[in-house]
């Protein structure tokens, strides 16, 4: 027998915790951390019942609460201070003395909470989160009925369970009748308010001005970027193109005028296949793999230095399908790179010192050769940690420090082939990502992004590919991560890209043909058997050989079901047996101890029987203390 | 919740009244040597509201047993020496004319007593043993159109010389059913009858033993043993599947019929009250059969000589208990 009430508290917080789960990345800290401590209080309350929060004092901390969250609220960050503001009012009333009234307000505000956060993401979690709650707050409500009636009331383990299958019963029903309008109705791509939002976008991706250490910020952020559905290449080859940044002015790269008018051409190669699903993430620039030779998108620019960019800023998840050319090469016939030596007057005569040396006496290529030399044996770190940030970071990386990330790698090569007036720009984008097998799709992660340089070779009329980064020690951006941590983000993403792919990204004229399709495939049943004789024997022998199997299993789980008594009373019976006592089916278990001879055994036998017997025969469960109890006399005999 | 529920505070007066019941035994013992057993069946039987039918030679002491019942619990007793020329107003009374009243004063008869015991019921003519049955089934009799209610509680012993088959009316089956039991003393064992003949018959001792409950009492334990004894439904089904095994049985033509269905319950649950449990066990029915169903059922011709506890002790081994 378990208390109603005590389940009803159980579930309350099972719930609250649930919608909570759902919100914790919107909410700020301050509220998660009154969530966490009020809650704390809560549970602690209810082992110590005599400390009791006054009314009046519950009443001025909501309203408190409430004002806190009203003076944050502005047009463009609307949603989540009310979620916030909801979860610290769940969790003062979760403080106060709870009637059927209280449990249902607390269920209703987590429901709230839950419809909020959906007004933020709609990723796959928000249907388990869903789920949850809707079999949580089921079986819920169906025991507060019980409540409402005797808040001491108790109720049986068994039927305990039946109320729990009838609540999953329920949302069985209910959830797929409400998958139809899931399929009916036109979604929306992504979160109805999250133009309010696109400051929190901004703030994690590329944008086409970048401050030194910017890209480190970018880097710390684990979230997926995108997703690249395609076949498996090389791991070196994993260069994903985004943005070209080619005006520097000592602190930060930008983006300059774009030229849209010239086509570049591209060397032969072999050609690659994307369907990219792109995450919003503030700016205009689409990824693929480098050298993108086209995206097909409806509003897609493209500009002569092979990055396409959307005419507005993606503030919602976007597919486009693109075609690379997989080489490090870029032909560009067009004149005027001057652009692409510019730099700020009188910056660092220290590096120009540098250079000077390095090229002295060298042309074009040898050039190049030898800065890059000088960053191959000048014994340079990679790391995100430290990276300097005093008025001319670059040359603090060069000379002392000697450790950054691949911004300083690239800004600084990039900046000392201008000072030996060889056209450079930097490249920003992806390096890496993680496939998946399962799915076949790279999934790429905010840490993936990277900066690398483009040197223009006048004798060979091209851009080439030049990372810098490589040449670091410890370059922790090229051998990526395949920790257990990141093969379980990995497969637990599969959900999410099925979800975006086949449910978010599936539109009303896809559906029709669906349907379809279907139709014409019941009309017209086209399904051929023509199963090979070795096939058939094949599936006959797997079938043979999963038969006992299956009977193995079925044991077992009778095995393991077995109820206690059974378990009991076979145990008795088999240690009566040892002793040379066999029951009859028809015999009493008193008959049966009863014709004991031995006396000793007889008495304790006896024990075992009255024991179980009262249980038993008086249907009421069998507790652990009871269970117990009664191993202890079967031990004894 | 039909469950008892096992509280202490539940607990104690359950515990009392037997604790009374085992007073009510030690104390009958003391003037009924050798006849414990019937005495306990005869009990059970009148603690589960039902009548008793001993079927046995005469002096093995029906009649002692029925005055010590009675005494034993204060309660009233009438006794009738059934003949063929009884009529059923000698059992139930009459109405007499009251010549200072100039009108009909209704006498009662021996019936209307708690318990009364019918001596050689079987000499008794059809009829008078029908108003008998009757009186037995409806606890009420109605003479001239006015219906009497019988004493509470009301329990009938009745006798019958299983030899003697010269000038008597044997009991239809049907009607042998209304009683809960038959049962038969048998002879005391050696010990015991050297003790009555020591000391003489104690039927005047008994006539002035001191009652150890009174009538409410009585009543208060039978609603009890009703109320408070828990029948788990594994239980129930054992009973329904014993029931079933007579109605399949080889041996016999009729099976248990539901009145003695029910009888088994309710005696089952006195017998657990007896041996201090509030719940039944298969034991309590398995005691109880052969006093509960030889004279229900109906045996097949060829085994009609043979011992019928032993046939239906054969049909309970059939069946398997619910553990």
């Amino acid at each position: 027998m378990v208390k109603i009430s005590s389940i009803l508290q159980i579930i309350t917080y099972l719930v609250v915790g649930v919608s909570y789960a759902a919100v914790f990345q919107y909410v700020e800290t301050y509220y998660s951390a009154s969530f966490a401590s009020l809650l704390a209080l809560s549970i602690y309350l209810n082992f110590n019942r005599f400390l009791k929060i006054p009314r009046w004092l519950l009443n001025s901390i909501s309203l408190g609460v409430l004002t806190i969250s009203a003076l944050t609220i502005t047009t463009e960050y609307l949603v989540e201070p009310v979620l916030g503001a909801l979860l610290v009012l769940i969790a003062i009333k979760l403080l106060d003395d709870k009637a059927f009234r209280d449990y249902a307000q607390i269920f209703a505000m987590c429901v709230f909470v839950l419809i909020g956060s959906s007004l933020l993401s709609l990723s796959i979690a928000f249907l388990g989160y869903f789920s949850l709650t809707a079999v949580l707050a089921t079986s819920a409500l169906i025991l507060l009925a019980y409540f409402a009636q005797d808040s001491e009331i108790a109720i049986q383990r068994r039927n305990l369970n039946k109320v729990f299958l009838q609540s999953l019963l329920i949302c069985a029903i209910a959830l797929p009748g409400s998958l139809i309008f899931f399929v009916i109705l036109p979604r929306t791509n992504y979160p109805i308010l999250s133009f309010l939002n696109r400051e929190g976008y901004a703030r994690a991706g590329f944008t086409d001005r970048i401050n030194l250490g910017e890209i480190a910020e970018i880097q710390e952020n684990n979230l997926v970027i995108f997703r690249a559905q395609m076949s498996p290449i090389d791991d070196q080859d994993l260069y994903w193109r985004g943005i070209v940044l080619d005006q520097f002015d000592g602190k930060s790269w930008k983006s300059g005028a774009v030229d849209t008018s010239s086509k570049p051409s591209l060397r032969r190669g072999p050609q690659v296949e994307q369907t990219i699903y792109l995450e919003p993430y503030g700016n205009r620039f689409l990824f693929a793999l480098d050298k993108p030779q086209s995206i097909l998108h409806r509003h897609v620019e493209r500009a002569q230095d092979l990055t396409y960019s959307l005419s507005t800023y993606i503030d919602e998840r976007v597919r486009y399908k693109a075609v690379s050319v997989i080489t490090d090469f870029l032909v560009d016939q067009s004149p005027g790179h001057s652009r692409y030596v510019q730099l700020p007057a009188d910056f660092s005569p220290r590096m120009e010192r540098l250079v000077a040396e390095l090229s002295h006496g060298r042309q074009g290529g040898e050039t190049l050769q030898a800065l890059l030399a000088f960053f191959r044996q000048g014994d340079f770190q990679y790391s995100m940690k430290n990276l300097p940030t005093t008025d001319n970071p670059l040359e603090d990386f060069l000379f002392q420090n000697r450790s950054g990330n691949c911004e300083f790698f690239a800004s600084s090569l990039a900046v000392m082939l201008r000072m030996a007036k060889i056209p450079a720009r930097l490249v920003g984008g992806y390096r890496g990502g993680y496939y998946n097998r399962a799915a076949g799709y790279y999934m790429v992660l905010q840490n993936n992004a990277h900066v690398w340089v483009e040197a223009y070779l006048p004798e060979k009329q091209g851009w080439l590919r030049i990372d810098p980064t490589l040449y670091s020690r410890a370059d922790a951006s090229v051998s990526p991560d395949h920790g257990v941590f990141m093969r379980l983000k990995l497969m637990l993403d599969t959900f999410n890209y099925y979800w975006y792919k086949f449910i978010i990204n599936y539109d009303f004229s896809k559906q029709l043909a669906l349907i379809r399709k279907l139709k014409a495939t019941i009309q017209k049943p086209d399904v051929q058997i023509d199963l090979a004789k070795h096939q058939i024997k094949r599936y006959l022998l797997y079938l043979l050989a999963a038969a006992p199997a299956f009977l193995l299993i079925c044991a077992l789980y009778r095995a393991v079901r077995r109820r206690p008594h059974e378990k009991l009373m076979a145990r008795f019976e088999g240690r009566m047996s040892q002793l040379g006592y066999q029951r009859k089916r028809s015999e009493g278990l008193e008959e049966f101890v009863a014709r004991i001879e031995d006396r000793r055994v007889r008495v304790k036998a006896a024990q075992f029987v009255n024991r179980f017997e009262s249980v038993y025969y008086r249907d009421l469960d069998f507790s652990s203390h009871e269970i117990q109890a009664l191993q202890r006399r079967l031990n004894e005999l | 919740m039909s469950r008892p529920t096992p509280l202490p505070d539940d607990a104690t007066p359950l515990q009392a009244k037997n604790e009374r019941i085992d007073a009510a035994i030690s104390v009958l013992s003391h003037y009924l040597h050798g006849k414990e057993k019937a005495l306990r069946l005869a009990l059970i039987c009148f603690f589960s509201n039902g009548h008793l039918l001993i079927e046995d030679l005469p002096g093995l002491g029906k009649t002692t047993l029925a005055i010590a019942i009675a005494k034993v619990l204060g309660l009233t007793f009438g006794r009738i020496q059934c003949t063929s020329d009884l009529l059923p107003s000698d059992i139930t009374g009459l109405s007499i004319y009251n010549k200072n009243l100039s009108a009909f004063e209704f006498q009662q008869g021996p019936i209307f007593n708690h318990i009364v015991l019918f001596d050689e019921i079987n000499r008794a003519t059809p009829k008078t043993q029908s108003a008998l049955l009757e009186a037995m089934a409806e606890k009420q009799v109605t003479i001239e159109g006015r219906t009497y209610d019988l004493p509470r509680p009301f329990f009938v012993i009745a006798t019958q010389n299983p030899t003697e088959q010269f000038g008597t009316f044997p009991l239809p089956e049907s009607q042998l059913d209304r009683f809960m039991m038959k049962i038969s003393i048998g002879y005391p064992p050696r010990t015991a009858e050297r003790e009555i003949l020591k000391g003489g018959s104690k039927r005047k001792e008994i006539y002035s033993m001191e009652p150890v409950m009174d009538k409410d009492e009585v009543i208060e334990i039978q609603q009890c043993i009703k109320q408070r004894v828990y029948v788990s439904d594994k239980i129930i089904d054992y009973f329904l599947n014993v029931i079933a095994a007579t109605r399949e049985s080889k041996y016999l033509i009729a099976g248990l019929s539901t009145r003695g269905a029910l009888a088994l319950v309710q005696t089952a649950k006195t017998d657990a009250f007896f041996r201090k449990k509030d719940f039944v066990v298969p034991e309590n029915l398995k005691e109880l059969a052969q006093y509960i169903l030889p004279h229900r059922v109906l045996f097949k011709e060829e085994y009609e000589s043979a011992d019928k506890k032993e046939i239906i002790r054969s049909i309970l081994e059939e069946v398997p208990v619910p553990v």
